[in-house]
């Protein structure tokens, strides 16, 4: 068909272009010149991008250097511009230089309340504090650990990991089956899961490395990397995670998926590794990516009550 | 009583983009094209359907710069104008395909009809004013209009409680305006909450909101009924959560009803294909390649190139949009199944769209919609149709529960908004909303001048606040232009405050600011006050 032939341009969204010659009244407010640099005042923000992520920006009524070399004279070369997060509750805080940018993306952990501040440091520990920010919590990423306390909208784990299952979110419910498999057996399940894993004692853990635990199982059955989140687990954890890993080099989701099927009788279907499924087309305005919890597989989990375990 | 209950929410949205000052521009196309393809047939569907006693119930967003755009007069004119040009294309396109085409003659007969009906539509129905059309069908009970965010700013990262305050309150002054009433319900700007925002939902009387799945799956306590019940907040606002399985059923473009290879083709496009002198008359003034709308081919196979596309046949497509909503129904009653038996009461099963998808991404869209609602209403009884203020009314006890931050962007939090490409504007964001509620809080007796300027000013912040700006600039579709209008809202905003506080007001500039940027005439700078 000679008329109708592919166009040449590629099939992307379409260009802005606009007309030209137009006499534009607004003109001494030119938009494409970027914005000022400065708005001369003291200032620091700190942000929430994600539970693991956030960003602080800052910035200074007067060039903050001047005055410390006007208060310490030469001492002032002792010192360094720094910016400092401060985990709120257990007031750890790490230090980072701070960029000539006025901002800062910083790794941290979900489900914290954290405060950024800005100001010199120097060698000797000396923090003379210029900006200190709002505060900000971090979201969980996960479910809640508690249930509701009335009776007629308690859920127990069981019941929670079927709604977590038939809502496609197959991580949580893998892991919050566990939890129903644990409270079962009183803790024997995810040990006995973990003790298969390889020749490594399973450390005693505290009822909170026992939730950490289970949600590291969870993420190798999805096929995660967990070197990622080794900094987040307690040190008794991440150094029997580290020796088991150290051992079995050939740790695999297939192997985890297959010990689910044998211990908890927990079955998957076929796991297609991260398939991300995106929208149909990126729409040019509006439409966001939807989080289609990915892979798109099923599970079938059994129910964890006692009883039905046997272990 | 039903087995399950289905709520259809759809997000009707684009940003406030008006140009007087050139004779036409380009990204003005996103509503002349909204309006032929979706507003127009989902608005002719709905009232069929009513008439026909289907008893159709959804709800929908119609956003406030939306409406705005659709009672404008400028922008109405140059949608007819538009829509004039498509049909004296689609007239030669007919003359065309007759003389050298004819297996693409029924399509071109296609396009010349329905346009032709969406003029007579928008000119003698509607009277060119799609709003009052939104209102009549929630008047007469089909549509529960939801509102949204003012401009759609994204409330998490604006910085002041009063400007998160005022994108809700000139949202719901604005749907009074509009409608004629309170809005129930809001669908916040992205789905994007963080616990709080709810104290300002409930300060402007409205009764729930929408989020995405793990908004309550992730909420505490955990969700007895999952997202198949509503919750509600401590303070009493309700929340609806995203079904993902009925998202992945449409959105997904690898399980998804519309990758099938009878739908439409939408890459396909006249205005990439056909010759450029051909098409001159009917595209802009610069002569530039752009999507047309009328499109030839079928998706044929989804490793099919695009040059191999097989020709669209429009009786195949509806027979399988019929078969995609027999399928989509069955699948309802199935579900419905399956939880009522889980939760021990009938779910309620919340789908929420971009209403762009059904007739623009998805051309079919509207026809499968009108086939849902058919089957719903007639092949069985086992699911109800509702709103979710139709939930509410039924008295069903709630849970209640803190949500969980979240959005329904890439990755379920914030990130999209903000990121290393698009951080920079915080800053100077943060800025102005700290600035205005400090011009608010100082001038209140301004003289009328002032007064004048102190609203335009309060214009330009919210339309900054459009999180459509950061959002593009993220995804890299118009960079250039959402960057600018960002840029161009903080300029005449910084330009107006300084105006304002040095007590000269630039009048000319004023005057050329408010021709441009009309949106909330009603607006008044007091919403900012602490």
């Amino acid at each position: 068909m000679p008329f109708l032939a592919i166009g040449s341009s590629g099939l992307s969204s379409a260009k802005t272009a606009t007309s030209s010659e137009v006499v534009d009244k607004l003109e001494a407010l030119g938009v494409d010149q970027p914005l000022p640099n400065d708005y001369f005042q003291d200032r620091i923000r700190l942000l929430v991008q994600s539970p693991r992520r956030i960003f602080a920006y800052w910035e200074f009524s007067r060039d903050p250097f001047e005055s410390l070399r006007l208060s310490l004279g030469s001492r002032s070369a002792d010192y360094s511009l720094i910016v400092r997060l401060v985990d709120v509750n257990s007031n750890t805080a790490s230090i980072h230089e701070a960029p000539f940018s006025r901002n800062y993306w910083f790794a941290c952990l979900p489900d914290r309340t954290y405060r950024a501040e800005v100001g010199f440091f120097a060698q000797g520990g000396m923090f003379l504090r210029l900006l200190s920010s709002n505060e900000v919590r971090t979201p969980r990423g996960s479910v809640s650990p508690r249930r509701d306390g009335s009776p007629e909208f308690s859920t127990s784990s069981d019941e929670f990991a079927r709604i977590l299952e038939q809502a496609g979110f197959l991580a949580d419910a893998l892991e919050v089956s566990l939890e129903a498999a644990d409270e079962a057996t009183k803790f024997r399940s995810t040990r006995l899961l973990a003790s298969q894993l390889g020749n490594v004692d399973v450390p005693d853990l505290t009822s909170g490395e026992q939730a950490e635990l289970r949600g590291i199982l969870a993420a190798m059955a999805m096929g995660e990397d967990i070197r990622l989140v080794l900094d987040e687990l307690s040190d008794s954890l991440r150094e029997w995670l580290l020796t088991l890993l150290s051992q079995r080099a050939d740790l695999s989701q297939e192997h985890i998926l297959a010990l689910l099927r044998s211990l908890l009788r927990i079955e998957t279907s076929a796991v297609p590794h991260h398939v991300q499924p995106k929208g149909a087309v990126h729409a040019v305005v509006g439409a966001s990516e939807v989080n289609l919890p990915s892979p798109p597989i099923r599970m079938w989990m059994p129910s964890m009550t006692v009883g039905s375990l046997k272990l | 009583m039903p087995t399950g209950y289905f709520s259809l929410v759809l997000h009707a949205h684009l940003p406030f983009v008006r140009h007087p000052e050139y004779p036409e521009f380009l990204e003005e196309d996103w509503l002349y094209e909204a309006i032929t393809e979706v507003y127009l047939p989902l608005i002719f569907i709905l009232q069929n359907l009513h008439e026909a006693g289907a008893a159709p119930r959804l709800a929908m967003n119609v956003s406030p710069p939306l409406c705005e755009m659709l009672v404008d007069p400028l922008l109405q004119e140059r949608y007819t104008q538009h829509l004039e040009k498509l049909i004296s294309l689609a007239e030669k396109e007919v003359d065309r395909t007759r003389r050298e085409a004819h297996e693409f003659a029924p399509v071109a007969n296609m396009y010349l009809e329905s346009l032709s009906s969406a003029r007579e539509l928008w000119e003698h129905r509607y009277n060119r004013n799609l709003v009052s059309a939104f209102r009549s069908l929630q008047d007469e009970g089909v549509l529960e209009i939801i509102t949204c965010g003012a401009t759609h700013g994204f409330l998490p990262l604006i910085s002041t409680s009063e400007a998160k305050r005022a994108q809700i309150r000139v949202a719901v002054a604005n749907y009074w305006k509009h409608f004629g009433r309170q809005p129930r319900g809001i669908w916040l700007p992205e789905c994007a909450y963080e616990p709080g925002v709810e104290s300002f939902l409930a300060e402007n009387g409205i009764g729930y909101f929408i989020s995405d799945a793990h908004g309550i799956l992730y909420g505490d306590p955990r969700p007895r009924y999952g997202v198949y019940s509503a919750v509600r907040c401590p303070n009493g606002v309700a929340v609806f959560a995203r079904d993902l399985e009925t998202s992945q059923q449409v959105w997904s473009s690898i399980v998804g009803y519309p990758g099938h290879p009878n739908y439409r083709e939408f890459y396909r496009d006249i205005g990439w294909d056909a010759p450029l002198e051909y098409l001159l008359p009917h595209l802009h003034g610069n002569g530039e390649r752009r999507h047309l709308g009328i499109k030839y081919f079928r998706i044929t196979g989804r490793d099919v190139p695009q040059n191999e596309k097989l020709p669209y046949n429009p009786n195949a497509a509806r027979e399988r949009a019929a078969d995609d909503a027999g399928d989509f129904v069955y699948k309802r009653i199935e579900q419905a199944r399956s939880l009522n038996a889980l939760f021990g009461r009938p779910p309620l099963v919340v789908s929420p769209y971009d209403a762009e998808l059904y007739g623009h991404w998805w051309y079919e869209g509207p026809q499968f919609l009108d086939f849902v609602f058919r089957k719903l209403h007639w092949d069985q009884d086992e699911v109800v149709a509702i709103s979710p203020g139709d939930f509410l009314d039924l008295d069903i006890p709630i849970q209640s529960q803190i949500p969980s931050e979240s959005s329904w962007g890439e990755d379920g939090y914030f990130k999209v908004w903000l990121n290393e490409l698009n951080a920079w504007m915080y800053p100077h964001q943060q800025a102005a909303e700290e600035r205005m509620t400090d011009l608010a809080n100082r001038f209140t007796s301004p003289d009328p001048l002032t007064h004048r300027a102190l609203n335009q000013a309060a214009r330009e912040l919210l339309l900054a606040e459009s999180s459509d700006w950061a959002f593009q600039i993220f995804q890299g579709t118009t960079v250039e232009y959402a960057a600018r209008r960002f840029r161009s809202h903080i300029r005449r905003f910084n330009h107006l405050a300084d105006g304002i506080e040095s007590g000269s007001i630039d009048l000319e500039k004023l005057e050329e600011i408010e021709n441009r940027d009309t949106i909330f005439q009603e607006l008044d700078f007091s919403v900012y006050r602490s």
